[in-house]
C-alpha cells in the first residue's frame, strides 16, 4: 500500500483526506503537522503522527522518512504560503518520496479571470488579493525546486472547497445563526465550487496517473453553481428563510487602508511590531481600523470585505477539462449529495439544524 | 486590578511546592504565584518535575523560585501546600504520597480518573487532618457561581451545552493524546462541564455518553445527562470544531444563555444580563468571583491558601468533586459510538471496525 503523507493534516482538506483514505483503506497515510497539539484530530484513528515545522526542511525530512509521496494541503500566512511548497519538495526528496502534489487554488488566475482562462493562461501579473499572488508565486516554486530535484509533481487547482469542516459553511451558518448572514449581488455569481471528497478523488487521481506529471488540473465539481446554491441549503437546515439573507452590493476591487492594515495581521513582521505597541493604544486602533470593517461576527457588515466582493461577483466558470482529458478526473459526488452531506455535519458540529433536514440527511 | 494585587490579610505566608512544570504550570500557576509571592500569600516556591530543565525553566519565571532534586527531597521538604499539576495518570499516586507526608494538597482537574482512588484521598487527608482540594476553577467564576443560585431558585427543565474549540493548548508531543495519559476530551473540558452540573443539579440518575475515538482518542463527544425529577441535559464536546452557542438553559419561567462560563455573562432571552448586581465573594479572598478565567485562577489559589491558614473553608473540596468523577468514569466505560454521518458506507463499516477494537482494548 502507498504510504502517502499530508502536510497540513489538520486542516479541512487534509483531514478529510486522511479520514477517507485511512477507512477506505486506500493508503497508509502519514499525518504531517506543525505543532503536537494539532494532532488532536487525527489521532481519533491512532495513526502514526508525525510533528515538523513545513519551513524546516531539516526537520520535515526526518518526517518525511518511509514515505512514498506527499500531499501539500497546508495553509498559512504568506511566508508559509510562498515558502513551504519548495522546502516540502527538497524534503520529500531527500526523504525518498517520488511525488508531490500540492493543492494549490484556481485564486492564481484571480477571480475576474476572462473568458476563456485555463491552465495554459499566464496568472495576472496584478491581483487585488496578495493571497493570489502568493499562490501563484508558490506554484513558480515549486515547478523550479521539482526541476532542480527531479521530483515527480501535480498540482492541483481547487476552486471553493465546501463540505464537513468547511469555514465557507460553518462561517455562513454561524452567521446564519446570529441574524447577520450575507451574500453579494444576491449571491447569483458563478461559484467554483468543488465538494472536498471530489478534491480528494482528483488527489488519488494525481498519484496514479502518470499522465498527470508535471501538470497543473483546474478541478470542480460538475455541477454548476452560484453562491446562493451553495449557501441556500444551509438557510433551509437551520431553519431561515433565504429572505433573512442581507444582500450587499459588491465593492470596488481596489484595496483600501483599512484592507492593507487588515493584511498586516497575517504578517509576522507586521505582528511583531503590533505587539509591541501598549495594549491601551492597540485597543482604540483595533476599535477603529476593525471594527469598524465589521469584521464582528454579530453584525452584518455595510460593505462585504474584498474577497467575498470578488468571489461573489465571479462571473467565469473555470474549465476543467484538462482534468477531465488527463486525470480522468470525473466527481464521484453530485452536488444534491454532497450538500446532504455538509448539512449532517452541521447537525453534527452543534448548529441547529431543523428535524426535516436531520431525517433527510441519514 | 487583579485579585491577588490585594495584599494578603493574614501571616505568615505559605511555603509551597509545584509538583509537574508544563504548559499550565508556566501560564497559569507562574505568573499567579509571582503576584502571590508579592503580595505576601506565598513564602517561597519550590518546583519539581520529571524533566529537571523544565522545572528550571519555569523556577526561572519566579521570584526566588527554587527546583527540588528529587520526588523524595518534594516529599521530605517544608512546604505546607503541594500543589499537582502533572499528567492525569499521576495525580492519584502522588496525592496520596504527598498526604502522607503531611502537605495539603491543590490538584488541578481531573482530581483522579475513578471514584474509588479519589474517595481513599479524601479519607486519607481527613484522617491526618489535611486540605485536599479539587482545581475546579471554573466553580471560583461569577457566572458559574450565579447559575447555581438562578438554577436553585427555580429548577430547570433542559440544559443544552456546547464546549469545545480546535485543541491549541500547547503540549510537548502527540504522547499527550494516547488513552492511557488521562487527557482525554471526557477528562479534560468533561471534568469542567459534569463538575458544574453536578454542582448546580445534584447527582444525574441516567448517564449517556458516545464519542467517535476510532482506535484512537475521542475528539468530539455527546454526553446526556437526567436528573431523577426530568431536568435533562445535552452535552456536547469538541477538540475539532468551534462549537456554536455555548451554554442555554430551559427553565419554566424563562431561557438563560452563558457563551463561555468563565469568561462571560449570563444574559436573559432579551440579550440583557441575569442579574447585574448579583455578587459572590469566595471565602478567603476579598475579591468578588471571577469575570476572567486569570481572575478565576487567582480566587482558588487565594482560597486554598487561607483555607491552609484555617481563616476560610474550602470553595471546592474534593470530596465534593467524587460525583463528577464517577458520572465521567461511568460515561467513558459505557460510552457508544458516535458516528460521522458524511462518512460513506465502506467508511462507514471500517470505523464501527475500528471502535470495536477499541471497545476490546477497553475492556480489557
Amino acid at each position: 500500500m502507498l504510504r502517502v503523507a499530508v502536510v497540513g493534516a489538520n486542516g479541512f482538506v487534509g483531514s478529510r483526506l486522511i479520514e477517507q483514505w485511512h477507512l477506505e483503506e486506500r493508503a497508509d497515510v502519514i499525518p504531517v503537522v506543525r505543532r503536537p497539539e494539532a494532532a488532536a484530530g487525527v489521532l481519533r484513528f491512532g495513526l502514526d503522527c508525525r510533528v515538523a515545522d513545513a519551513l524546516d526542511e531539516r526537520e520535515l525530512t526526518r518526517a518525511l522518512v518511509g514515505c512514498d509521496a506527499v500531499v501539500h494541503a497546508g495553509a498559512g500566512p504568506r511566508r508559509f504560503v510562498t515558502q513551504s511548497p519548495a522546502i516540502i519538495v527538497r524534503a520529500a526528496a531527500h526523504a525518498g518520496a517520488h511525488t508531490v502534489v500540492y493543492l494549490s487554488s484556481m485564486a492564481v488566475h484571480g477571480w475576474q479571470a476572462r473568458p476563456g482562462t485555463d491552465e495554459a493562461s499566464p496568472p495576472p501579473r496584478r491581483h487585488p488579493l496578495p493571497y493570489n499572488r502568493w499562490k501563484a508565486r508558490s506554484e513558480q516554486a515549486l515547478r523550479s525546486t521539482c526541476r532542480e530535484t527531479g521530483m515527480r509533481f501535480v498540482i492541483l487547482r481547487p476552486g471553493i472547497v465546501y463540505g464537513p469542516r468547511s469555514q465557507w459553511i460553518a462561517g455562513f451558518a454561524r452567521r446564519v445563526v446570529e441574524g447577520s448572514a450575507y451574500v453579494v449581488a444576491g449571491g447569483r455569481g458563478v461559484c467554483n465550487a468543488i465538494y472536498v471528497d471530489n478534491l480528494v478523488h482528483a488527489v488519488k487521481l494525481a498519484l496514479e496517473r502518470e499522465e498527470a506529471a508535471g501538470e497543473a488540473f483546474l478541478v470542480s465539481d460538475h455541477d454548476a453553481i452560484t453562491w446562493r446554491m451553495l449557501f441556500e441549503p444551509v438557510c433551509r437546515a437551520l431553519g431561515r428563510p433565504w429572505d433573512a439573507v442581507a444582500d450587499l452590493a459588491p465593492r470596488s476591487s481596489l484595496r483600501t487602508p483599512r484592507d492593507r492594515l487588515l493584511e498586516l495581521k497575517e504578517d509576522p513582521a507586521a505582528r511583531r511590531v503590533i505587539d509591541r505597541v501598549p495594549r491601551a493604544l492597540r485597543n482604540p486602533i483595533r476599535r477603529l481600523a476593525v471594527h469598524r470593517l465589521a469584521e464582528e461576527p454579530h453584525h452584518t457588515p455595510l460593505t462585504p470585505p474584498l474577497e467575498t466582493s470578488l468571489l461573489q461577483t465571479c462571473d467565469y466558470r473555470f474549465p476543467t477539462t484538462k482534468a477531465h482529458r488527463l486525470l480522468g478526473f470525473e466527481p464521484p459526488t453530485p452536488f444534491d449529495e454532497a450538500c446532504r452531506k455538509t448539512v449532517a455535519w452541521l447537525g453534527f458540529a452543534g448548529y441547529p439544524i431543523a428535524a426535516a433536514a436531520r431525517s433527510s440527511a441519514r | 486590578m487583579r485579585p491577588s494585587d490585594v495584599r494578603a490579610p493574614w501571616t505568615p505566608p505559605v511555603s509551597v511546592v509545584l509538583v509537574g512544570c508544563g504548559t499550565v504550570a508556566r501560564s497559569y500557576y507562574a505568573p499567579a504565584l509571582t503576584r502571590l509571592l508579592a503580595g505576601g500569600w506565598v513564602q517561597a516556591v519550590r518546583l519539581f518535575d520529571t524533566s529537571a530543565p523544565r522545572a528550571a525553566e519555569i523556577a526561572a519565571l519566579l521570584p526566588a523560585g527554587a527546583v527540588a532534586p528529587s520526588w523524595e527531597n518534594v516529599l521530605n521538604g517544608h512546604e505546607e501546600l503541594a500543589i499537582v499539576a502533572s499528567p492525569p495518570v499521576a495525580h492519584a499516586e502522588q496525592v496520596q504520597a504527598l498526604l502522607e507526608h503531611g502537605k495539603h494538597v491543590l490538584c488541578e482537574k481531573p482530581f483522579v480518573l475513578d471514584r474509588a482512588a479519589g474517595e481513599s484521598l479524601v479519607d486519607l487527608a481527613r484522617e491526618r487532618r489535611l486540605l485536599c482540594a479539587a482545581g475546579m476553577v471554573r466553580r471560583f467564576s461569577r457566572s458559574a457561581c450565579l447559575l447555581r443560585q438562578l438554577l436553585s431558585d427555580e429548577r430547570p427543565t433542559r440544559l443544552v451545552w456546547h464546549a469545545g474549540s480546535p485543541f491549541r493548548w500547547p503540549v510537548d508531543s502527540p504522547a499527550y493524546f494516547a488513552p492511557e495519559a488521562g487527557n482525554q476530551l471526557l477528562w479534560d473540558i468533561g471534568s469542567h462541564v459534569v463538575d458544574l452540573l453536578v454542582w448546580w443539579l445534584g447527582i444525574p440518575h441516567e448517564l449517556g455518553c458516545h464519542d467517535d475515538a476510532m482506535g484512537g482518542t475521542t475528539t468530539n463527544c455527546l454526553l446526556e445527562l437526567e436528573w431523577p425529577d426530568g431536568c435533562s441535559a445535552d452535552v456536547r464536546l469538541s477538540r475539532e470544531y468551534e462549537l456554536p452557542s455555548g451554554l442555554v438553559v430551559e427553565q419554566p419561567s424563562r431561557i438563560l444563555a452563558c457563551r463561555d462560563v468563565a469568561e462571560t455573562d449570563v444574559l436573559l432571552a432579551t440579550g440583557e444580563a441575569a442579574a447585574l448586581h448579583f455578587e459572590q465573594r469566595i471565602p478567603g479572598s476579598t475579591a468578588l468571583a471571577g469575570r476572567t478565567f486569570l481572575d478565576s485562577f487567582e480566587l482558588q489559589l487565594q482560597n486554598v491558601l487561607a483555607a491552609v491558614r484555617g481563616v476560610a473553608p474550602l470553595w471546592a473540596p474534593a470530596g465534593e468533586v467524587l460525583d463528577g468523577v464517577g458520572a465521567l468514569a461511568t460515561m467513558e466505560a459505557e460510552s457508544g459510538f458516535l458516528e460521522s454521518p458524511w462518512l460513506s458506507r465502506r467508511e462507514l463499516e471500517t470505523a464501527r471496525t475500528l471502535r470495536a477494537g477499541v471497545s476490546k482494548v477497553a475492556a480489557c
